[in-house]
């Protein structure tokens, strides 16, 4: 979706452009507006407020690729238009169902951790939501695979939890 | 999917249903921990609260077995209703005889009392109960008032029985006797009651963390309804307001019910029409009005249970079935229950992980 802004926008800063320096070593160039987003930027930003030049600026994030930031810098530029003008809570409801539903369950913990180390919040609940529905109906041995996690009950414990609530345990999706 | 940190994990959970989160109990150690820990029920319970999309609230029926109903899954005609209904048993070891007199309902926490003689605070959901100590007998001859509910402050859970003599009136003070158990403390203590000319009946219901009671107001000769409110924190009475006037004691029955936050009064004219009031702000408004004579099967009188999200009543009919009331539609659907006992009461629950029991989580920390 082509952005409309340009003739109506009167923030200057929506027109700088800040660097952002992926863990991989690649640069991108990010409008202030979105770098301001992300709270390591921010932080960044604030600190080196005396430089005159934002063009000049390289802010590091050592803890997201280019792949990932490249995904996530247009859902945040728009997502930040629509927050900006009235519009319905069901059109960011769209817009972010969009922008989850083809995404592996890879990508989705990338991005999770991509939102939780830039302290984009919203983008965070959204994904936090999408895994929950994802793991909702599946079954124990699922959600183990899925979040890569480590069985540690012995047979016996487990078994003795399970009959607790034999009910918990009925319709339950194919993995 | 690359290994999460602790707190999305958590937050995650938080935003699953319950069925979900006590069969994930086997994940693993941490997340049994986690799934059991009581500031993870308070979370989970909030975020199910505030999902909209989400649906929480069930009905449980004191029939025998009892049984708990999805009851806004409950179609209007599709016929997609076939598994709303999940057999209960009962909580404990023990078959009651007779009887089961709901006390009150909160944070998917609910109290009944069986035969009278065994009361119980219960979490349908998880199915874990707690056997409650009795409280001191009270005198034969009066009415009763009960609820269950939430003091934020103290973080406990309190049931209030209340008894009111029938005996004396006029200028005679009557007897009156309260008492409240805290979950916390493990046991009843006695209170003061505040008014000797309002008598307050039945089950209380909890609107912005307050429990609310129909009360009979004697004023001279004059016999008016008036609600009474409890402060689960200071353990004191209040009158807050009077019903709409035409709703008198010598021509209705009324039952109070809430709706989320809101209280909702529910009376039976006998003049052959029910209606439903809401109150706001201490003034009331008519939800519906319905004329007695499209309800032929009845016997008595029907009593309002609940509210679906989309507006329509639940009804209980004689004790016997559930009836869904459209007001925008104008219809009605009967929902027939299998009970082995000749009459039901309903009450509205939330799916919670909320535990009677105070510590659950340590077993494999």
């Amino acid at each position: 979706m082509a952005s409309s802004s340009s003739s109506s926008s009167c923030s200057s800063s929506s027109e700088k452009k800040i660097t952002l320096k992926s863990s991989d070593g690649e640069a991108l160039n990010v409008e202030k507006n979105v770098a301001l987003e992300f709270e390591p930027a921010k932080g960044f930003l604030e600190d080196n407020s005396e430089e005159a030049d934002d063009e000049a600026i390289v802010v590091p994030l050592p803890n997201v690729s280019a792949a990932v930031l490249s995904e996530l810098i247009p859902y945040v530029k728009q997502r930040l238009e629509l927050s900006a003008k009235p519009v319905q809570k069901k059109l960011i409801k769209a817009f972010d169902d969009q922008f989850t539903r083809h995404l592996s369950d890879d990508k989705l913990g990338e991005l999770m951790l991509a939102a939780n180390y830039l302290g984009v919040n919203y983008l965070l609940d959204v994904l936090c939501d999408v895994t929950a529905d994802r793991i909702k109906n599946k079954s124990v041995e699922y959600v183990r695979e899925f979040l890569g996690i480590q069985n540690d009950f012995t047979p016996e414990e487990e078994a003795e939890l399970r009959a607790q609530c034999p009910w918990a345990f009925e319709g339950v999706d194919q993995d | 999917m690359a290994k999460l940190p602790q707190d999305i994990v958590a937050d995650i959970l938080s935003r699953l249903p319950v069925k979900s989160l006590l069969r994930f109990k086997c994940v693993s150690k941490p997340w049994f921990s986690l799934i059991s820990d009581s500031q993870f029920a308070k979370t989970q319970l909030k975020q199910a609260k505030s999902d909209c999309s989400g649906n929480i609230r069930r009905v449980l029926l004191t029939t025998s077995p009892l049984q708990s109903i999805d009851y806004e899954a409950f179609g209007f005609g599709d016929g997609s209703d076939s598994n709303i209904t999940v057999q209960l048993g009962y909580p404990g070891e023990k078959v009651p005889e007779d009887d089961a007199d709901i006390i009150g309902s909160c944070n998917g926490l609910v109290c009944i009392d069986f035969d009278s003689t065994n009361m119980v605070l219960w979490n349908p959901s998880t199915r874990v109960s707690r056997e409650l100590p009795r409280p001191a007998p009270f005198p034969e001859q009066g009415t009763f008032f009960d609820g269950l509910g939430y003091d934020t402050s103290g973080d406990d859970y309190k049931v209030i029985r209340g008894f009111i003599s029938t005996i004396g009136n006029g200028n005679v003070s009557r007897e009156t006797k309260v008492q409240v158990f805290s979950l916390k403390n493990n046991s009843w203590k006695e209170i003061q009651y505040f008014h000797a000319r309002i008598d307050i009946y039945g089950l209380g219901v909890l609107s912005n963390g307050k429990l609310h009671w129909l009360g009979i107001l004697e004023n001279g000769s004059n016999k008016n309804y008036a609600i009474v409110s409890f402060d689960l924190t200071e353990e004191r009475f209040t009158e807050v307001a009077s019903l709409p006037e035409h709703i008198d004691q010598t021509t209705s029955v009324v039952n109070l019910r809430n709706w989320g936050d809101r209280i909702v009064v529910f009376n039976d004219q006998r003049d052959g029409s029910f209606e439903a009031w809401e109150m706001k702000e201490s003034s009331w408004t008519r939800l519906f009005s319905i004329s007695r004579d499209k309800f032929p099967e009845y016997e008595y009188y029907p009593t309002l249970i609940g509210f679906t999200k989309d507006g329509k009543f639940l009804l209980g009919s004689d004790g016997r079935e559930l009836v869904f009331y459209s007001t925008k539609e104008d219809t009605f659907r009967y929902f027939e229950i299998y009970d082995e006992w000749p009459w039901f009461e309903g009450v509205i629950y939330e799916e919670s992980l909320v535990s009677p029991i105070v510590d659950e989580a340590s077993k494999f920390k």
